[in-house]
């Protein structure tokens, strides 16, 4: 950069010194610095166009965020919603029940109410207990040919079918828009069921009982 | 030397003590703030803006937005002086640009800039006789409005580059490159007047 140059240029800085003799009489008015004062402090009492932007801009930002909020509140519980009917097939039957009751409030689970008998007939008929099964007998002999026959593993056999039974009936509970009726049958099914395994898990300790 | 070095210090020292207490509410005390920059701003406007009264605003306009923007001074960038001739040089091209109807600037093209040789617009522009001083003067009107700040900045104040580039928004070596356009720009024009007066 060629610096020294720009140094030089006598007859600029003289053209520059004659151009601005003007300028450099000038001195500002006697009240100069007493208008400068007035005038910050009408701005100062003024609300400033800045500010009032700033506000303006923060409000818009504010409202703007609320509305994400609800939007995203909203959407999170509309898909806690629809979750609700797995959760319930998930949960034991005494935890499901009183979430099953906020569900059958929705408007749109109540224009569905027409279809709960046939649903209960279905379900009775489909999971009607049957008689126990050869094969939980055999297991109980393969049990039997261990060295430590335990009982504890026939209540476990009981149980397991009980929660699959369960399950099922909880799924279908949960694909078919449950009610409150619905869900008075629903419990009284589940007492069935428990009673039935109950006296499952009996008899198979009656059977290993009589083999000993 | 050093005596002007340590009362610089101590002014900067001063400042920067007056103006916490101008932010933490004692705003009468900018009076004495502005009362020190204000000549040295008004003049500096009125090399583009020639009408006293217009001049006077303008500065005003500028002190205004200098106590505004007070609490974002800082003292480590810059000095309050520049920091404050930044803020008049901005609202001096701006007013100017808006109320000017016409700028009257001349277009140059860059291959009349290449044809012109250096050692020639040198000689130009280092001339000192009263007709050349005279064309040059005519010659600078016709520049644009920060180009013309530039030229005084640089020339007429004698500041540093690093200053002008604190004042003027720019980086050094775009101010060392664009002054040496503005002088060829300044020798072509000096020469087109003169072929005029020719003719």
């Amino acid at each position: 950069m060629k610096k020294d140059k720009l140094h030089k240029d006598q007859g600029l800085r003289m053209a520059l010194q004659h151009r601005n003799e003007a300028a450099e009489q000038l001195t500002p008015s006697a009240d100069f610095t007493d208008k400068l004062m007035a005038r910050i402090q009408a701005s100062e009492a003024a609300p400033q166009p800045k500010r009032r932007r700033l506000w303006l801009y923060a409000s818009i930002g504010a409202v703007a965020a609320s509305i994400v909020l609800l939007l995203s509140v909203g959407i999170h519980l509309t898909h806690q919603q629809s979750e609700e009917p797995a959760l319930l097939a998930q949960t034991d039957t005494i935890k499901a029940a009183p979430k099953a009751r906020t569900v059958k409030e929705l408007p749109l689970q109540k224009a569905k109410t027409n279809e709960v008998p046939d649903t209960m007939k279905m379900m009775k008929e489909k999971y009607r207990m049957p008689r126990p099964p050869k094969h939980y007998m055999a297991k109980a002999e393969v049990v039997e040919s261990k060295p430590d026959p335990e009982p504890f593993d026939a209540e476990l056999a009981a149980k397991a079918i009980l929660e699959k039974e369960q399950q099922a009936v909880m799924q279908m509970m949960a694909g078919s828009n449950v009610n409150r009726s619905l869900q008075a049958d629903f419990e009284s099914i589940t007492k069935e069921i428990r009673s039935r395994g109950e006296r499952m898990t009996q008899q198979v300790e009656m059977a290993l009982s009589n083999e000993d | 030397m050093e005596k002007e070095t340590v009362t610089s210090a101590q002014t900067s020292q001063d400042e920067t003590h007056l103006i916490r207490r101008i932010l933490d509410g004692q705003t009468a005390l900018y009076r004495q703030l502005a009362g020190r920059y204000a000549v040295q701003v008004l003049r500096m406007v009125a090399r583009l803006i020639p009408s006293p009264e217009e001049a006077e605003e303008v500065t005003q306009d500028a002190l205004l937005e200098a106590y505004q923007s007070l609490a974002r001074y800082d003292a480590q960038k810059a000095s309050f002086q520049t920091w404050l001739l930044r803020i008049a040089y901005h609202t001096a091209l701006k007013h100017y640009r808006q109320h000017s109807k016409h700028i009257a600037t001349v277009d140059v093209e860059q291959q009349w800039l290449d044809a012109i040789p250096d050692a020639e617009a040198d000689a130009l522009l280092d001339d000192t006789t009263v007709h050349r001083v005279a064309l040059m003067e005519k010659a600078i009107d016709q520049l644009k409005p920060d180009d013309q700040m530039l030229l005084n900045l640089f020339y007429f104040d004698n500041r540093s580059v690093r200053d002008i580039a604190c004042i003027t928004d720019h980086d050094e070596a775009y101010l060392y490159s664009r002054l040496q356009w503005i002088r060829k720009k300044l020798a072509i024009i000096i020469k087109t007047l003169e072929s005029n007066e020719e003719r």
